[in-house]
């Protein structure tokens, strides 16, 4: 009997022994701080994405972005170096001279706190021949989380981790592989290999196409390729503004090193003091990089040729200049410059200073030609007129500012609430019903601009609709007296209106996420029978007859005009091969006029604004009036190239 | 004869009995200084502390025959830390062994296989978990002066972060040296392999060592992240237990531990990515 006790006390001292084992074994899961070096940032569901990828990508029929595919890097490197000269980091300084005696090669090293958030090591040389090359070794820690700056980053970038290189970057300012004037070119290569790459993961939110991910900061342009010719390849894009006359010239830049936004290491031989001179002298370089639009006596312009009418006019100049001291480059240090004086005399000096300087500038800057240069955003009176698109982009889309880094840090500044500030004043609801300045990701209608159309069935179009994925149109309004519209599909982004009868129709389209629903935006449709030609009948001949009517495009749209624009409209030689007109030459006109419309956001096609004189040198066009109705004669050609580009604009 | 080592004391089993409850129980009170809580590499990431603990066993004896036997102990230990409180905890567990002896001759080896678990409960709840650990063991006496045991071990500890998820062997050499009435000299020496924690700057060699990463929550205010990596560990004690009467003891003891990493970042660093603690403690330990 005591035994039996016994034994039952020692089963008993067993089982909880045994269970304390087992509990001791459970695992606790992880703490929401735990972080793994080496994962990547985490993508939050909803939120905007489309960071380093131009606000017109290029979309082509079967839905790809153009300028985010290998094809389009592959052609890019194919105009610059097409006998892949430079197709390996080693090969490609030793193409520029680097570590050779001649010329002048600096080394700086500075953590890039507010544009990619690496530690970077820039090396830039400058060739006798005037010639210009600068990498950069970029170096991330990976410590999963948000994406952001890290002093770490700085310390690998000094010690030149391995492990943390993760982006290896070249630019070269020289002539194409023809000769003529210099211009920038932009190369990414492996951080292992060496072999130049076409693609690039910046920012940890997956691969994208060069030159692209470059020029969306560097003031470039990404066009559309031009369709393949006899070599069967499709070709890079030809600027038609471009003093260089070279494919791949896409008038990218070489921004200034804006010293005052950097971070510095206390490390010895890595502090602020020490890195100054080598930072001066690269932006001496960069300086030499830009265009003159006026001759200077100043020795540091001695080394910039005249610039062209038609091309971008070294706005950034004036920055670098202005953070030195002035002409002369007197002042050793860079130290930012004030307030420019259209920004103080406009009352919008906070605006500057917690916006327009630290979020949209450094890549502004660099943008606008001498024919129309408001999209630096130099002075307010040049920004004002862009509300509308600063809108759409920083408060709706979310694809401004363009950087990830930026995007958050501006969020997270006072620039929020100055810019909110701003765009209410212009008339925006920039504001929620509690007063917070709105934010990108809440669903947004888009039922397309309002039209002009035949009777019977035309497909809509909602899919410009923002962070939706839930669609409800509905018939608002109808002619008094019409036969009832259909409108089938109605819950789809893509329903099929259908009206037997002229007159104006208004719908309204409401969209919706997993959290909220959009307020209802209104669309109105201008239902006219004897529309001539037929919405889905139109074709690029008419578009270009339209361009080519006498000379009120092609006055200036034209290689041989005193007052050059970015794109020709004239019957060109444009394959080069001697004859101009040519069934090539067509077939690449119209990649290129197709390449001015955003089918990513029709309204904000080129193709669209600029007739209707937003931004455009020329003014409005006639038949471009957006004040006018649709279908009104005051802007037929507008209904007419809108018609086309919501068909798809069909060759 | 450290705090909360087996007593060397053991009742017998009652006679014509195979078992005994509480045949022993054993309560250590002491005062420690620890000159690394953190275990920092870096000057500036070593932090010093001192601590109350009070540590408890008891056990319960199964014999199975004459050669062999089944220890239960069941240990219940608290340390109070005076700076940096996150450290303080309360733990309990249970250690069940099986232990064999060829014979009763005086310097036969008894060998032990055993089992122990327990759960921790810290004020830093990151390391709030559990412990569980397999092992072999043997002791035996030399001499009547000198005793020597030794211990392999294989460890696993799971804690609200991953940064405490640890898991590494360890093999230990016990060497006790009696003195007779004046005390018992002790030298301990442990290697352990696996994975270590230490706490640091958010630095570039520290994140490059790292397996995973916390920011302690044992130290606000410092921004210290405590990480885990792989290590080889060496630990060593030193120590005289001096008896009072014979159920109390006094012991000193001096235990010296450092770590190094197995692995180093692919950059030059300068300096050692080792760590030394060191623990100075006075206990009192009673047997009952």
């Amino acid at each position: 009997m005591t035994q039996t006790i016994a034994f039952t006390r020692i089963r008993a001292w067993l089982a909880v022994a045994i269970a304390a084992l087992l509990l001791a074994a459970c695992g606790g899961g992880g703490s929401p701080g735990d972080v793994h070096p080496g994962t990547d940032p985490v993508l939050v569901a909803g939120e905007p994405n489309a960071f380093l990828l131009f606000p017109n990508p290029q979309v082509q029929p079967d839905g790809s972005l153009q300028t985010n595919t290998a094809a389009y890097a592959e052609a890019y490197y194919a105009a610059i170096d097409p006998n892949n000269t430079k197709d390996t980091f080693a090969k490609w300084k030793t193409a520029n001279g680097f570590d050779t005696a001649n010329g002048t090669q600096v080394t700086a090293v500075f953590g890039d706190t507010r544009d990619l958030g690496f530690g970077r090591r820039v090396t830039g040389r400058q060739n006798p021949d005037g010639t210009l090359a600068f990498f950069v070794e970029n170096y991330l820690v990976k410590t999963g989380g948000s994406y952001a700056f890290s002093p770490i980053n700085l310390e690998a970038a000094i010690v030149r981790d391995p492990k943390s290189l993760v982006y290896l970057a070249a630019i070269e300012f020289s002539p194409g592989p023809a000769g003529g004037v210099s211009f920038a070119k932009f190369f990414n290569f492996n951080v292992v290999t060496g072999v130049r790459e076409p693609m690039v993961d910046i920012d940890g939110r997956g691969d994208k196409a060069m030159p692209g991910t470059c020029l969306t900061c560097h003031g470039g342009r990404a066009d559309a390729l031009t369709p393949p010719d006899v070599s069967g390849k499709p070709r890079f894009s030809l600027l038609h503004n471009v003093v260089s006359r070279t494919r791949g010239d896409t008038q990218g830049q070489l921004p200034p090193f804006e010293v005052d936004g950097f971070q510095f290491s206390t490390t010895p031989g890595y502090t602020r003091a020490e890195q100054e001179a080598f930072l001066k002298t690269m932006n001496r370089m960069i300086l030499c990089s830009y265009p003159l639009p006026a001759p200077s006596a100043f020795p540091e312009d001695a080394c910039r040729r005249p610039a062209s009418a038609g091309e971008w006019q070294g706005t950034a100049s004036a920055l670098v200049k202005a953070s030195y001291g002035g002409d002369g480059l007197p002042n050793p240090v860079y130290a930012d410059v004030t307030v420019p004086a259209s920004w103080t005399a406009a009352g919008q000096t906070s605006l500057y200073t917690t916006a327009i300087g630290p979020a949209c500038r450094m890549c502004h800057i660099l943008r606008g030609t001498g024919m129309q240069s408001d999209i630096d955003f130099t002075t307010y009176e040049k920004f004002q007129p862009y509300a509308d698109r600063t809108y759409a982009t920083v408060v709706n889309r979310g694809n401004m500012p363009l950087a990830k880094l930026v995007y958050d840090l501006f969020h997270a500044s006072p620039g929020e609430e100055t810019l909110a500030n701003f765009l209410a004043g212009q008339g925006f609801a920039a504001r929620d019903a509690s007063g917070k300045p709105l934010r990108p990701g809440r669903p947004i209608a888009d039922p397309g601009p309002d039209r002009v159309l035949r009777q019977g069935a035309t497909r809509l179009s909602g899919t410009d609709s923002l962070y939706a994925n839930t669609y409800a149109w509905t018939i608002v309004s109808a002619p008094t007296g019409a036969p009832a519209p259909t409108l089938t599909d109605a819950n789809t982004a893509q329903p099929t209106f259908n009206a037997a009868s002229d007159g104006t129709y208004v719908l309204s389209l409401v969209v919706g996420n997993d959290s909220a629903q959009s307020a209802p935006k209104l669309l109105t449709l201008v239902v006219n029978n004897a529309l001539t030609p037929a919405p889905n009948a139109i074709r690029f001949s008419n578009i270009k007859a339209v361009l080519q009517d006498g000379q009120k495009c092609q006055g200036c749209h034209s290689p041989t005009s005193p007052l050059p624009a970015p794109i020709t409209f004239t019957n060109d030689d444009r394959d080069g091969d001697g004859v101009a007109g040519t069934a090539t030459d067509d077939a690449w006109y119209y990649a290129e006029v197709r390449s001015r419309i955003n089918f990513a956001e029709i309204a904000a096609s080129e193709l669209l604004r600029k007739p209707a004189g937003l931004h455009h040198r020329g003014g409005r066009g006639e038949g471009f009036d957006t004040s006018a109705a649709p279908g009104q004669p005051a802007r037929a050609k507008y209904d007419l190239f809108l018609n086309w580009a919501l068909n798809g604009a069909p060759q | 004869m450290a705090p909360g080592a087996d007593a060397a004391v053991r009742p017998a089993a009652s006679p014509g009995s195979p078992w005994s409850l509480l045949d022993r129980v054993q309560i250590d009170l002491g005062y420690m200084y620890d000159d690394n809580v953190t275990r920092g590499r870096a000057a500036d990431e070593i932090l010093a502390d001192q601590l109350l603990a009070l540590n408890v066993s008891a056990g319960a004896t199964l014999r199975i025959n004459d050669n062999a036997r089944v220890v239960v102990t069941g240990m219940f230990t608290g340390e109070k830390f005076h700076a940096y409180n996150g450290l303080s905890n309360l733990s309990g567990g249970l250690q069940a062994e099986l232990q064999y002896r060829q014979s009763a001759a005086f310097d036969a080896v008894t060998f032990g296989a055993f089992a122990r678990g327990w759960l921790d409960n810290y004020v830093s709840h990151l390391r709030d978990g559990g412990h569980f650990a397999l092992g072999v063991n043997a002791q035996s006496a030399v001499s009547d002066r000198i005793a020597v045991s030794g211990e392999f071990a294989w460890n696993r500890r799971s804690a609200q972060s991953e940064v405490w998820d640890l898991d590494y062997y360890s093999a230990r050499l016990n060497l006790d040296y009696s003195l007779g009435r004046s005390g018992t000299f002790y030298l301990n020496g442990e290697y352990r392999r696996g994975d270590s924690v230490s706490d640091g700057r958010p630095s570039l060699v520290n994140v490059s060592l790292a397996q995973v990463f916390v920011l302690d929550d044992a130290f606000p205010g410092k921004q210290l992240y405590a990480y885990r990596y792989d290590a080889r560990t060496w630990v060593a004690t030193i120590g005289y237990n001096v008896p009072l009467n014979s159920q109390a003891s006094i012991d000193v003891s001096w235990r010296r531990a450092q770590a190094t990493p197995t692995s180093r970042p692919d950059f030059d660093v300068q300096g050692s990515l080792r760590y030394v603690d060191n623990q100075y403690s006075l206990f009192l330990l009673m047997v009952f």
